[in-house]
């Protein structure tokens, strides 16, 4: 149906008048959020607390996943030898080992390698000088083949850990595999607690959007009485719904950075200590709160969206007053 | 163009408003809708108005079968039609000028259109000097005559008044009438529901009597079909 009032414009007029129609609504949406500033900014707050525990903790267990992972790359096993070994028995113990299909990798450290850097790592190399008797194993570490997987892993270390020639088999893969299925745990927590808090995001916005409607139902109703689409109703509250969102995941993504930079420093002193690898910070972070920030602005929308449909239903079933 | 065949509007728990009313109104017409409080007249301008729909019969405006029209589509119908409230229906928080170029802006006319199209209105009505007032800064008359501007602001074809006069005194009530008149007399139809029959016939157009929801001979002639 053509609007027979309307002079016909040009494909540039509309979209100029398209988007001037959008900006004033944005203004006038605006404009509204700041005449009540202490309930805007109350609301703003609890969406941005409720976005901000979702993405930090996503964030965090992203990373420490990220850092689990390099420690799988770096699986080792650890063959501790008994000390009373001639050279010949370890040389033809590296040959055993070395034509293994399950290894990849096999590194031959002596007992008094071990101690050179056990002296560097520490710094207390002097100490150790003072013992006299260098009391460390000789170690070979080997590199599992990247294919093996955990049982054939488990069976590879049994079977070395018979061999005549070893004192003690260790092997870093249960402590990683402990970690995994707790980070397994962690991550299905939070997700559950993600997708409870952005259902509550969602009820936020969707309910100051409702408050909003409520007071403003006369203009609704003469707009609509003068031949207002269901778009030029919904769209200021979209708005303010894109609004809501978009400030609180703003605010999320200030406490996120506030947090880490507290966080930043006892982090780097941990990876350090533990010679863990350092998760790649700098990308990852902007990206967790652009996607917070994004996220927020489209929650808002669609909990605007839902709470404005779900009046004009009521609107256009019920009678005019 | 607007025609009832066998109207009825039942409001639960209150009986029927209107009772299988027909009646014709041709376009450019300028009719009275009168009777007692209570005989439907608010009812038949809402449901023209679509404002609310009717539970039998069909109702046409424009040839256009309106029970027909999904309510997406509705707004459309909307646009040709000015309404006015008796108790004007203004926004309060808005100021004159906002009020009636409301139904500018909803029907999407380009910015720069606006305030020309609100001065000519508010000047037919003869309140351009108070456009930046708020509504409940102006007299009830004053009132009225915002209302009247915002209804034809977008120069329906159709206009409907309820009660436009009823809280006026009569110097006032026959100033508006006569602007009602001259909207006429551009090719508007115009329908006006009022208690006051005195008025009505005064004024020598056709009136529509009702009563208890059905339309009684009043003596006016039915025009040609
Ligand atoms: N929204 C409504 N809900 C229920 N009953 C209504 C409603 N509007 C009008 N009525 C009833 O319909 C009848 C006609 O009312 P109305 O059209 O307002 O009469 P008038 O305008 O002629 O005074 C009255 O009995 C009134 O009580
Ligand atoms: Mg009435």
């Amino acid at each position: 149906m053509n609007d027979l009032k309307k002079p016909a414009l040009s494909l540039q007029q509309k979209f100029q008048s398209w988007w001037q129609t959008h900006l004033r609504c944005l203004m006038a949406s605006l404009g509204q959020l700041m005449q009540s500033p202490a309930s805007t900014i109350l609301t703003v707050a609890v969406i941005g607390i409720a976005l901000a525990l979702p993405a930090g903790l996503s964030l965090a267990l992203n990373n420490l996943a990220h850092m689990t992972g390099a420690m799988d790359t770096t699986n080792t096993i650890s063959l501790y030898l008994k000390k009373e070994l001639t050279d010949e028995q370890v040389s033809q113990l590296q040959k055993k080992l070395e034509t293994n299909a399950q290894i990849h990798e096999t590194v031959f450290i002596s007992s008094d390698q071990a101690l050179k850097e056990y002296g560097q790592t520490s710094g207390q190399g002097d100490l150790i000088e003072l013992l006299g008797d260098n009391p460390l194993p000789a170690v070979f570490q080997l590199t599992p083949d990247k294919d093996q997987s955990p049982e054939q892993l488990d069976l590879l270390t049994a079977q070395l850990s018979k061999l005549a020639e070893v004192d003690q088999v260790q092997f870093d893969r249960q402590w990683s595999r402990r970690l995994h299925s707790i980070l397994q745990l962690l991550n299905k927590f939070s997700t559950v607690l993600s997708i409870l808090l952005i259902l509550s995001v969602l009820l936020i916005i969707g309910n100051t959007i409702r408050v909003g409607i409520q007071s403003r139902i006369q203009e609704i109703q003469i707009s609509r009485l003068f031949g207002a689409t269901r778009a030029f109703i919904r769209r200021p509250f979209l708005y303010s719904g894109l609004l809501y969102g978009l400030f609180g995941g703003i605010l999320a993504s200030l406490l996120l950075l506030i947090s880490y930079s507290m966080l930043a420093e006892p982090f780097q002193q941990l990876i350090s200590n533990y010679q863990l690898v350092s998760p790649s910070q700098a990308g990852s972070f902007t990206k967790y709160c652009l996607l917070t920030i994004f996220g927020g602005a489209f929650l808002g929308v669609i909990s605007s969206w839902i709470a404005v449909s779900l009046y004009q239903k009521d609107l256009e079933n019920s009678e005019f007053t | 163009m607007i025609r009832f065949s066998e109207v009825t509007k039942l409001y639960p728990g209150q009986g029927e408003a209107l009772k299988s009313l027909s009646l014709y109104i041709p376009p450019e017409q300028m009719v009275f809708v009168t009777g007692h409080s209570g005989a439907g007249k608010s009812t038949l301008l809402r449901l023209i108005a679509l404002m609310e729909n009717h539970t039998r019969g069909q109702i046409l405006i424009d040839g256009i079968n309106i029970q027909k029209v999904p309510e997406k589509h509705r707004y459309y119908l909307r646009r040709q039609i000015g309404f006015i409230f008796q108790d004007h229906r203004l926004l309060n928080d808005r100021t004159v000028f906002d009020n009636v170029a409301l139904p500018l802006v909803i029907a999407g006319y380009d910015h720069k259109d606006i305030p020309r199209r609100v001065h000519a209105a508010l000047d037919k009505v003869g309140l351009l000097q108070k456009e930046k007032k708020r509504p409940l800064a102006l007299s009830s008359g004053e009132q009225q005559r915002v209302g009247i501007a915002r209804a034809v602001v977008n120069r329906p074809p159709i206009l409907l008044a309820d009660e436009p006069t009823g809280n006026l005194d009569p110097k006032l009530s026959i100033e508006i009438m006569r602007l009602f008149e001259e909207f006429n007399s551009i090719g508007v139809t115009v329908v006006i529901a009022t208690h006051e029959v005195e008025m009505a016939k005064a004024l020598k157009h056709r009136i529509i009597a009702l009563k208890d929801g059905r339309q009684i001979n009043f003596g006016a002639e039915l025009p040609n079909e």
